[in-house]
């Protein structure tokens, strides 16, 4: 274990919670900083993705409005898409998923940076429940 | 609130649909992703309902994607590489996530979501670049 290895997962899962991102942070430590394979860092993040919203949706459902239509056509559609997903992962080289993952983060990045608009805090909309 | 009938509701109903499947492949294939997806497609959906804020877009973002990162994790059967990084990794994460979770729409983000840029943005550079 790493000295760092805590602080890093806590603050990731924070951010995680918060919405402002943290899916890819972990991947990125534990590759570029613990030396952990590509394939192996990204289910290490889906392993702590998962912990993360298992403490966090139960608050985000008691809390937010959440339409079940939407949510049962975005996770309809998005199994296919998984195993679509998975397949091609298993057909190329890590390093090529490395590569595309570098590239998604920059992506993500470009993003986060330059979208308007989305945070809840500037929101006016009033849609809390409580 | 909604997928509304008529045109509209068309509409949002294909933006979901093609946006999730896009979101399964981009989850599938590196094990995350989805989530910015999800919620790109609830805000795009709620754009115009005054009732819908974007925290509620993030909440329905988070369920969807809890879902679709099980399925995910489920096709890394048998690469367990890593995997003693697990103990020191997964309750402080969750001690995160629960509070960022109760943190979200307490504070404001704009500085986090620039450091998260500007982090993701190197560290992606840096994968590329290979070293």
């Amino acid at each position: 274990m790493d000295l760092f290895d805590i602080p890093a997962a806590f603050l990731i899962g924070a951010l995680t919670g918060t919405g402002v991102g943290g899916g890819g942070l972990l991947v990125l430590y534990l590759t570029l900083l613990r030396g952990v394979e590509q394939i192996s860092a990204q289910r290490l993040n889906l392993i702590l993705f998962i912990a993360v919203s298992a403490a966090a949706v139960p608050y985000h459902l008691a809390h937010r409005k959440v339409d079940a239509e939407v949510l049962a056509v975005l996770v309809a559609f998005a199994i296919p898409g998984t195993f679509a997903g998975a397949a091609i992962r298993g057909s190329v080289p890590s390093e090529t998923v490395r590569e595309i993952f570098g590239i998604a983060m920059l992506i993500t990045g470009a993003y986060v940076l330059f979208k308007k608009g989305g945070d809840p805090v500037r929101s006016e909309r009033g849609s809390r429940r409580g | 609130m909604t997928l509304l009938p008529g045109k509209k509701g068309r509409a949002s109903l294909s933006l979901a649909a093609l946006g999730a499947l896009f979101a399964g492949v981009v989850n599938g294939l590196l094990g995350t992703g989805a989530g910015t997806v999800f919620f790109f497609i609830t805000q795009r959906i709620y754009r115009d309902d005054p009732g819908i804020g974007a925290e509620d877009c993030f909440a329905c973002a988070m369920a969807a994607v809890f879902p679709v990162s099980l399925l995910s994790l489920l096709t890394y059967s048998g690469s367990a590489a890593g995997d003693g990084l697990l103990f020191s990794l997964l309750i402080p994460g969750a001690l995160g996530g629960l509070l960022g979770a109760f943190l979200s729409g307490r504070i404001g983000r704009k500085t986090l979501k620039k450091v998260f840029a500007a982090v993701v943005i190197f560290g992606g550079a840096y994968m590329i670049a290979g070293r």
